[in-house]
């Protein structure tokens, strides 16, 4: 278990608040193409609504400088994601992880989808490890359920 | 099925976008508290989105369509129009025009198509035809199959680039999946370049990595600015297996020969069935199924518990190949001055 992730950050998060899944004002702008047919700019919007605060950083690219691209990117040897007791998505059909914040506290969480249709979430604390996986429910209680086949 | 978190009605609430294995896009609503459970996402004819392969939900079967074929770059296979099977959507303003279209993603081919919306987020009109996404001059392609897309602005250069996952093959011992991000050049995206190397699937007794369907997300995981990846995928390894002492190569071979004979008379118990039933439909099948079966209950059941009771120690002496899924994170070390992102 001792390589299972464990983040460090030093990211000051507030503290939990109820759910709202969109905080960030919404200014329905047309994107402007420019010479670009594949704008992006509606999509950063979600993406800064989606992975505040850190990924803000990232897309923005503040404080960050210009170089050129070349194809030698590295990652470290990947490690599997605990989620309280477990491991995040483990036994899930072909889990697929996406980093949203369902509750808003600044931090993003990671909801897991499958190919049965189903989602789970698991909040991230505030000391980056991860809460047991739950089942994304709708409003009457009832698990979202995307496998209508 | 990759959630896309995102305002697809633009009402100020996010909403749940996917592609699912019934080789459509749906949606569930948000209203900032919860979702709403899901709909299909239709087009402007009010005809389900597809490639060729999806669910028939009328008739209760796996069915094929050429209805939504691009009607210029088709990618083909040997000679012939690619099959698509949808299994994955996003949903992205492609042209500029304030409104999402959809990218989406075939698991049957590889290919990535566009259907555009010509219509708004508020009332959208989906075209009735798929768009072939190009790469490099040449039709979108993952080798391993699609397994799905995301988009995201890995170079940080204002434009979404588009990530692709690849399924590879999911239970043999060729090559597995890979992830590539294929960057937008503003009119065009350009060659695949890899983030993730496609699974050799090498012989390793513990997991070492997702081997087999991967799906990623890219966000910067370690608050260091730069975009990491969660990736959701299977691992196959075979846990080492001890030196046997003669003493325990025997008790293995015994073992074994009892898990034969459990599985040849488990077999022969269904075919007693399924000949006693040869000829029968309907409530007579159904009644002659359930009585036979109740008669077989206590073999069966002795069946089962011997076999609960050898299986652990066979796995004990001669793990067997795994396969399982697991959430995985790779953190991004480039170099900033080659990592592309800003």
């Amino acid at each position: 278990m001792a390589n299972h992730l464990r983040i460090a950050r030093s990211l000051i998060c507030s503290p939990q608040t109820a759910t709202p899944p969109e905080r960030v004002a919404n200014d329905r702008k047309t994107p402007t193409a420019g010479s670009d047919s594949l704008s992006s700019r509606a999509i950063m919007k979600v993406a800064t609504q989606t992975l505040r605060p850190l990924a803000i950083l990232a897309l923005t690219g503040a404080a960050l400088t210009s170089h050129a691209f070349s194809q030698g990117i590295q990652f470290k040897e990947p490690v599997r994601i605990s989620a309280g007791d477990k491991m995040l998505g483990m036994g899930r059909m072909y889990p697929s992880p996406a980093a949203h914040d369902l509750n808003g506290d600044g931090r993003f969480d990671i909801v897991i989808g499958d190919l049965r249709g189903h989602l789970t979430f698991s909040l991230q604390n505030a000391d980056g490890t991860f809460a047991n996986e739950q089942k994304l429910k709708d409003a009457n209680g009832k698990i979202l359920d995307f496998g209508n086949w | 099925m990759s959630p896309q978190f995102v305002d697809f009605n633009d009402d100020g609430h996010l909403d749940i976008v996917v592609g699912i294995f019934d080789g459509s896009p749906h949606v569930a609503f948000g209203d900032g508290k919860h979702w709403q459970q899901p709909h299909t996402i239709l087009d402007k004819n009010g005809e389900i989105i597809v490639l060729n392969a999806f669910w028939n939900f009328e008739e209760k079967k796996w069915d094929a369509t050429d209805r939504c074929n691009p009607e210029s770059n088709m990618p083909t296979t040997n000679g012939k129009p690619a099959e698509g099977h949808l299994t994955s959507a996003i949903a992205m303003d492609w042209d500029s025009d304030g409104d999402f279209d959809l990218v989406l993603g075939d698991h049957k081919s590889g290919y990535v198509y566009l259907r555009r919306n010509e219509g708004s987020n508020q009332k959208p009109q989906f075209a009735a035809k798929n768009e072939t996404v190009m790469a490099g001059g040449k039709p979108m392609h993952d080798a391993g199959t699609v397994a799905t897309i995301r988009s995201v602005d890995w170079n940080g250069d204002g434009k979404l680039d588009l990530m692709v996952s690849g399924m590879g093959d999911p239970f043999g011992d060729a090559t597995g999946g890979g992830v590539a991000i294929y960057l937008n050049e503003g009119s065009s995206f350009g060659q695949a370049i890899t983030l993730i190397e496609p699974s050799p699937k090498p012989k390793v007794t513990e997991p070492k990595r997702p081997d087999v369907g991967l799906h990623p997300e890219a966000v910067d995981i370690d608050g260091d600015g730069d975009l990491d990846l969660l990736v959701g995928g299977y691992s196959q390894w075979t846990p080492a297996s001890k030196g046997l002492s003669e003493t325990e190569k025997a008790e293995l071979k015994v073992l074994r020969s009892d898990l034969a004979a459990i599985q040849k008379e488990t077999a022969a118990l269904s075919a007693i069935i399924t000949e006693a039933l040869e000829g029968l439909e309907g409530d007579p099948r159904t009644e002659k199924h359930t009585k036979l079966y109740n008669a077989q209950r206590p073999q069966r059941a002795k069946l089962t518990t011997h076999r609960q009771k050898i299986l652990p120690r066979i796995e004990e002496l001669a793990p067997r190949a795994k396969r399982v899924s697991f959430t995985w994170a790779y953190e991004n070390i480039t170099p900033r001055e080659s990592s592309g992102q800003r």
